[in-house]
């Protein structure tokens, strides 16, 4: 293995530690050797993130390991973003994605980790937010023009709020140009194919593998 | 602070003391075995013509003042050698005659013993094991089927039953064919002899003839009052702990006598509670965890290790099974029961059930979390890190990244229990907790594999087994 292939394969495992400040190290250690940052984020990065998340899904570690898997991430991704600009490479887009929690209902807790681990996996994340106005939504899906929505939701006196949505994205003439994935604790499988939506994940690291796919399908 | 059960002041310690010690000296002590009665005589001890013991007070705290404090538990492998520490709760094993599979028992064999004690072997949560019995081999040769089958598929402690003289001698045999010789089995007693007394108030000839036998290697005792609540003993708990002290003080008290400074184990809590309607004696019954959790306070008094035991009396792994383990495992745990027997344990103490080990060993997880109790110290108050969040933030973030350490200790993790939405529940087949245990249980049986008996120390086994076989066929 070459130093920069075992440098690479270091980072991806800090990644997994959660270690940011070798993420830091690396990251800027591996752009000063020349390394191809697009390859630092493939091989490196990226690579940590996905097994921090397969490690999550079999119920290896906990939450917070996960996420700070995710924030490793995110710190190497500020360092890198800037040198991919000015080498004028193009980092495969993942996809894009609005989140928030619907108008009544100020719970965050589980929306910004599905935030955190969207941006972790390479996403655009735009966060409008807690208690965020049905208009909102549907100006910034029709300026942003996003692969995904994703409406929150923890009470059962706010899941109907996620319908609603649904059928004033199909009213502004929008439903077919962004896939919707809903969350929260009182919401199902069930529940979302119900209401129309695209998507329902149990948690966190469901969501993003789920919103990977919904990103290819027409 | 690590929480403390306590069902007796402090005067009513020394008072249950004063009454046991009130029994052993007016109404005494029957020793069957007539050495013993002549060991106790030669002590100074008042015996009369029938057997029957009566202790002065100054003789009873005299002897049981030279139980030592410190009593190990050894392995086969010296690593997993259990210290019993005042406020230490260790567990154990159930044993039984009884395999349980679904909801039929059938007779447990020698492979199941080989099995039970591999499994045992596996459990994080288990400390010690029991043996269960072979009865797939001659009745009078079970004990030593057992000692084989324990000795080669654990390397922790466990405990053997001992059914007679020859026997003892065997197991002797046995436990110094592992430790290399018996030299080597006094300093490391590798196995431990116990025995109940017959309530009311009678020492009989083989627990005589084993606390007698055993003593020599320093093996541990394991002294026993037992009895049935309300049949043997009288029905109210204080005269059950009054009389079932004095049986197992004078219990100590021989031992003490043939053996000074012989670890002794003082155990009140294989006592059980008689339903009064159908006379069979209750096990997963909150009165029998109250005893053992009083018993483990008058154990305490005397600076020596006490016992309990988790039990159901419930034939399935269903509801009944998991709120009386753990009513019966919590209880004694919280009063700081040294040892807490009956992981696996079934249908009273008849059987056991292979996917109930594994649901045991979850509910021992949940004691062992509240035995932690709350730590406060600067670092646990974590008042940085609520600076640092702030307000409407959460504590998942990097932020309060150094709180994430003490995630293993605070919180609990269940492997069997589900814990699932209902959808994800559905997914893994939809299944209760007995059906997932018993195929985490075959699981393991498939994949783990104790230490391995060196195969010489196994021929020796072998030898010794096979010579009982000759004597038993002289005898017939």
């Amino acid at each position: 293995m070459s130093t920069i292939d075992t440098n690479l394969e270091k980072l991806s495992k800090s990644v997994m530690d959660g270690d940011i400040d070798t993420v830091k190290f690396l990251v800027k250690e591996s752009l000063k050797n020349g390394v191809n940052p697009l390859e630092i984020v493939d091989k490196g990065l990226a690579k940590g993130i996905r097994t921090v998340g397969e490690r999550y899904g079999k119920g290896e570690i906990f939450l917070t390991e996960l996420l700070m898997g995710a924030e490793a991430m995110k710190v190497g991704m500020e360092i890198i973003s800037p040198e991919i600009k000015k080498q004028k490479k193009e980092l495969k887009k993942v996809g894009s994605i609005i989140i928030g929690t619907v108008a009544g209902d100020i719970h965050d807790l589980g929306k910004n980790i599905v935030a955190a681990l969207f941006s972790a996996h390479g996403f655009d994340v735009v966060d409008l937010g807690v208690d965020v106005p049905d208009q909102k939504f549907i100006d910034k899906v029709k300026e942003i023009k996003p692969n995904i929505l994703g409406l929150s939701a923890l009470m059962t006196s706010t899941i109907p709020k996620q319908r609603e949505l649904i059928n004033l994205l199909k009213s502004s003439g929008l439903r077919d140009k962004v896939k919707v994935m809903i969350g929260g604790a009182a919401v199902n499988e069930d529940y979302a194919r119900d209401i129309g939506a695209d998507g329902y994940a149990e948690n966190a690291n469901d969501a993003v593998v789920k919103a990977k796919t919904l990103v290819v399908s027409p | 602070m690590k929480p403390v059960l306590e069902f007796l002041s402090t005067d009513e310690v020394y008072e249950i003391h004063q009454a046991s010690l009130e029994i052993l000296e007016r109404v005494g002590m029957k020793f069957e075995n007539v050495e013993a009665q002549q060991i106790l005589r030669n002590a100074g001890i008042d015996v009369d013509s029938k057997g029957v013991a009566r202790f002065h007070s100054d003789t009873v705290e005299e002897y049981v003042k030279k139980a030592p404090r410190s009593v190990v538990l050894r392995g086969r492998d010296p690593k997993k050698d259990v210290f019993l520490r005042n406020g230490r709760v260790t567990f154990a094993s159930g044993t039984g005659m009884y395999v349980i599979e679904g909801n039929k028992a059938r007779k447990s064999t020698y492979q199941d013993c080989c099995n039970w004690a591999r499994l045992t072997d596996a459990m994080k949560n288990l400390d010690f094991s029991c043996e269960i019995h072979s009865t797939d081999m001659p009745s009078e040769l079970t004990d030593r089927y057992n000692f084989k089958a324990m000795a080669m598929n654990t390397t922790k402690p466990f405990v053997g039953s001992s059914l007679s003289k020859a026997g003892i001698f065997d197991e002797i045999e046995m436990a110094s064919a592992i430790v290399g010789g018996k030299e080597e089995l006094r300093k490391r007693p590798i196995w431990w002899a116990g025995y109940a007394a017959i309530s009311p108030l009678t020492w009989s000839e083989n627990a005589c003839t084993v606390f007698k036998e055993t003593a020599p290697y320093n093996i541990p005792a394991f002294v026993e009052g037992e009895s049935v609540i309300g049949g043997t003993s009288a029905v109210t708990v204080a005269s059950t702990l009054a009389q079932t002290n004095a049986e197992a003080l004078s219990g100590i008290v021989f031992n003490q006598i043939i053996k000074k400074g012989r670890p002794c184990i003082l155990n009140l809590g294989f006592t059980h509670p008689m339903d009064m309607k159908t006379c069979l004696a209750l096990h997963g019954n909150v009165v029998a965890g109250i005893v053992a959790a009083a018993g483990a306070q008058l154990a305490r008094f005397y600076g020596l290790p006490s016992a309990a035991w988790m039990a159901t009396d419930s034939k399935t792994p269903d509801a009944q099974c998991g709120y009386e383990k753990a009513l019966t495992g919590l209880i004694p745990a919280l009063g700081r029961t040294s040892l807490v027997f009956g992981m696996g344990q079934a249908e009273f103490t008849f059987a056991v059930d292979f996917a109930k080990l594994i649901i045991d060993d979850e509910i021992v997880t949940q004691i062992r979390r509240t035995l932690d109790g709350v730590e406060v110290t600067d670092e646990t108050l974590c008042l940085e890190a609520i600076e640092r969040v702030g307000i409407g933030g959460n504590f998942l973030s990097p932020k309060a990244c150094e709180t994430f350490k003490f995630i293993p200790k605070e919180t609990t993790e269940l492997t069997i229990g589900d814990r699932n939405t209902r959808e994800k529940w559905l997914e893994a087949g939809g299944k209760d907790i007995g059906k997932r245990a018993e195929e985490k249980a075959k699981e393991i049986l498939a994949t783990h594999e104790p230490e391995p008996l060196d195969p010489d120390i196994v021929k020796k086994l072998d030898a010794i087994i096979e010579n009982a076989k000759r004597n038993l066929g002289r005898k017939a």
